[in-house]
């Protein structure tokens, strides 16, 4: 299907539900202070945009979620090469892993304002224990499961260990660790509105958590709304880079046998 | 001392009563500039062989030495040629040959220079800038070999090159390889299960029969190149290595005593580890 | 086209989920009533009510619901999953600004809320904030007092202080005695308790800049003014007798208030309810809602300020005051 066809496709789907929105709770068929209908959500999303409240609140927000995600990846993936590729020391860290992935954003809030007080230092650090975990865990898995058959040849070429690891192993692992970097950012991402409650004056969470507090559920709809346009927007940036980066892989990728060979 | 010795390798995975001797008592010797097949069925563990002469095993018993030295793990004077070719996929056909020589620290310009070289002297001009996924199987091997000779060899090991290629192809491939052997002199053990393909490239024919792996017979071809000129010989030793080989297929299983660790003033002088 | 895709349908399915829990439910004659209410010292009456069994007296059954956050005292009555609710004043009203359909019918408690600061920081006045830090729920009954009273105090709130706003009120006390803000806007029983453990001191309290101005107050849903106005006058005569009660044992009104909050010890509970502190009440006027309301939107915290007749309906107290 052509690319237009793809984009009307989701585009029609869209549509309906913003129908929907706007009709459910016009027809009181759904409490219209539990939801809003959508033009007036669209309203104030539109008010926030032009007084150039929202902007702020977006980079704000960006700029944390942005950190914590930085920091995750340059702690997540050299650790997690580490132990993906030392049994023993993995052995060791996967009682204390397997403790601390389950503990969600909101659970670290108490100790991160405890360490790092109010603003943006626990906010970052929130972000940062919410997104570690699981990129370490993903980048681990794509280390152990490396198919030693192109390090054996890296080694019979002459490479010492470490040369196996910078020449063969890393670019072996590019692949996992950019689909595990996408994956991250949208988790970083997520805990936006988790790190946003510790005390700050800005962003996107903390707008939201203030409409939530003075009942403007329209307002809680519009940084929702913009929550994920600024999430989906991550995405396929990031997307792009994986494209450019990995374009040797086309041609070997699987998925082209799943899509229906006639598309309505 | 011969070029390359293999001496008294054994090779035994697991431990205890449930263990699998792959190897047992395998010696051999390669003469510098000289091509060495090894011919045996599947399980005959000639593969295990040539990862143990290539240093990513090591052998429960016994040694091998490339000059009269010892080998120490793996290494580029022992360029190992795997079946499935195994190129970088991420890196052109040119970085893949260029590989070794970016491993040693030679600059961009030089090592491009050479990968150039190798690759046309295989045929493979127009192809250095495409990737693995893009190349026949029959080039991927090729640059596979040129990837081998690009770090300079003592020993070029080929473990079965050819097995997943069309008859057709392998023809092709087989000539290249010969005529490269003859080109750089190099020393050559190959690894394959195919008769035809032993009898047209080896100087001397190491024959293996399994469970265990074990030497049961070498022979030396004294048959001049090119081999499909001399199709009468090439028919009698045919029919001669298929009978050795069934009978290597139908042998019994031999059950090896376990083996013992010999203590220091039990070995005997010439069986240096 | 459409339907045939089962992702459509289970979008289907899945929306009809969401339409059967976000339609609100109307209260049927004879369920009992289910009554929000928060921890705190002035929700006192509804825990006598409870414990000393007033509302079985009234022929009235109810079912008391201990719910730790204002804002889901609200939102619970919104979905109808309550419909009495006993929260600060300044939620009611931002929640009717923004068209929720109830009304306030009663106060419950006036005064307890203030300033605390740091024992070893110095700050006598406040005056001396300027230039500080002070931790604030935004909105709320902890907020508009204290701009308030920075106002009458010559600050403008969001010039001359640096306010940092928080969402629980153990983070903004954690806060202070850490030293990330210079004072905090809080409550009593918190307030005595700091002055108590030796860390903090009460800088003042907001009745200084408005006497006994409203606290906590009970507000009900419209469609139980419509349909069971009989109920919530029986609900306002309990109240009435409890709040009588608070103020006339106090020490035992501390040790119900230790039971149902299920922390600090009486001593300190019936310290915090000195009358210089707080004051149990039931007695509500239009003009200190019209006040409270007037402040919030002047200060930019609702966006339109609701009538009286919005906020408040007095008839069922008038009725069970006789």
């Amino acid at each position: 299907m052509s690319d237009l066809g793809k984009r009307l496709r989701g585009a029609s789907l869209l549509l309906v539900l913003l129908v929907l929105w706007e009709l459910l709770p016009r027809l009181n068929l759904v409490d219209p202070l539990l939801l809003p209908p959508f033009d007036r959500v669209a309203a104030r999303w539109a008010a926030l945009l032009m007084s150039g409240e929202l902007g702020a609140h977006v980079v704000i927000s960006l700029l944390r979620v942005l950190a914590g995600f930085v920091l995750a990846a340059l702690t997540a993936i050299p650790l997690g090469i580490l132990l993906g590729l030392r049994p023993a020391l993995r052995e060791r860290a996967e009682p204390l892993l397997g403790m601390l992935r389950p503990i969600s954003p909101p659970a670290w809030i108490p100790l991160a304002i405890l360490w790092f007080g109010i603003g943006n230092r626990p906010a970052v650090f929130i972000i940062w224990m919410g997104t570690m975990f699981s990129l370490l865990v993903g980048v681990l898995g794509a280390a152990r499961s490396i198919d030693s058959r192109w390090v054996k040849a890296g080694l019979t070429l002459g490479a010492s260990r470490r040369q196996a690891v910078r020449l063969v192993i890393l670019p072996l692992l590019l692949p996992a660790i950019l689909t595990q970097l996408r994956v991250g950012l949208g988790l970083a991402w997520m805990c936006v509105i988790a790190a946003e409650m510790v005390a700050v004056r800005q962003g996107l969470g903390y707008l939201m958590i203030q409409a939530r507090n003075l009942f403007q559920t329209d307002t809680v709809l519009a940084g929702m709304v913009t929550v994920g346009l600024v999430g989906w927007a991550l995405d396929g940036m990031l997307g792009i880079v994986e494209r450019r980066a990995l374009h040797w892989r086309e041609g070997t990728e699987a998925h082209g046998f799943f899509e229906r060979a006639t598309d309505h | 001392m011969a070029f390359l010795s293999v001496q008294q390798i054994t090779k035994t995975f697991g431990n205890g009563p449930a263990n699998v001797p792959a190897l047992v008592d395998i010696s051999l010797d390669v003469a510098e500039g000289e091509f060495v097949v090894v011919l045996g069925p599947s399980g005959c563990g000639k593969t295990t062989l040539l990862q143990i002469v290539a240093g990513l095993e090591q052998p429960s018993q016994g040694a091998v030495r490339l000059r009269g030295q010892p080998i120490r793990g793996w290494g580029r004077e022992r360029a190992l040629v795997f079946q499935e070719g195994n190129l970088f996929p991420w890196l052109t056909a040119r970085d893949n040959v260029a590989f070794g020589l970016r491993v040693q620290g030679i600059g961009p310009e030089e090592r491009r220079a050479t990968a150039h070289q190798l690759l046309s002297h295989l045929g493979l001009e127009g192809c250095e800038q495409l990737y693995p996924h893009q190349l026949s199987g029959g080039m991927r091997q090729r640059v596979a070999i040129a990837r081998a000779l690009a770090v300079n060899p003592e020993v070029l090991l080929l473990d079965e090159p050819f097995a997943s290629v069309d008859a057709l192809t392998r023809t092709r491939l087989q000539e290249e390889l010969l005529r490269i052997w003859q080109e750089y002199r190099k020393t050559v053990l190959f690894v394959t299960h195919n008769i035809h393909e032993a009898l047209l490239l080896a100087d001397r024919l190491v024959l293996l029969m399994p469970r265990p792996g074990r030497v049961k017979a070498c022979f030396d071809l004294d048959l001049p190149r090119p081999r499909r000129a001399y199709p009468a010989e090439l028919a009698a030793w045919e029919q001669r290595l298929e009978r050795e080989m069934a009978e290597a297929e139908q042998a019994p299983h031999v059950s090896v005593p376990a083996w013992e660790p010999q203590s220091l003033a039990q070995r005997s002088p010439s069986a240096k580890l | 086209m459409f339907p045939r895709l089962p992702v459509v349908r289970l979008l289907l399915a899945v929306l009809l989920l969401a339409l059967a829990a976000l339609t609100g439910c109307a209260p049927k004659k004879d369920d009992p009533l289910a009554i929000g209410v928060r921890t705190a010292n002035d929700h006192a009456p509804f825990y006598i009510a409870d414990k000393l069994g007033y509302y079985a007296d009234e022929g009235l059954q109810v079912d008391v619901q201990l719910i730790p956050s204002n804002t889901e005292i609200v939102e619970a009555i919104q979905r109808g999953d309550l419909q009495v609710g006993v929260a600060p004043i300044t939620t009611a009203i931002a929640a009717i600004a923004q068209g929720a359909p109830i009304k306030i019918v009663a106060m419950t408690g006036r005064g307890s809320d203030g300033l605390l600061v740091r024992a070893d920081s110095g700050i006598q006045a406040i005056g001396d904030l300027r230039g500080k830090r002070i931790a604030t729920i935004r909105g709320s009954i902890l907020d508009v007092p204290l701009r308030q009273a920075l106002d009458q105090a010559g600050l403008d709130p969001e010039q001359d202080v640096e306010l940092v706003y928080f969402n629980q009120l153990g983070d903004m006390i954690q806060a202070l005695k850490t030293g990330q803000v210079d004072a905090s806007s809080n409550t009593e029983p918190f307030m005595t308790e700091a002055e108590l453990q030796g860390w903090g001191r009460i800088l003042s309290y907001y009745t200084e800049s408005w006497p006994d101005h409203p606290c906590c107050v009970v507000f009900v849903r419209q469609d139980l003014l419509d349909q069971r106005p009989d109920a919530v006058q029986k609900l306002l005569r309990t109240h009435i007798r409890a709040v009588d009660y608070a103020n006339a044992h106090p020490r035992e009104t501390a040790e119900i208030i230790v039971e149902y909050l299920d922390a600090f010890d009486v001593d300190l509970v019936e310290a915090s309810l000195a009358p210089e502190k707080m004051r149990i009440d039931y007695r509500i006027v239009a003009a200190e809602v019209e006040q409270m309301a007037g402040l919030m939107h002047a200060y930019g915290l609702i966006e339109r300020q609701p009538s009286t007749e919005q906020l408040l309906d007095l008839s069922p107290l008038e009725a069970a005051v006789k």
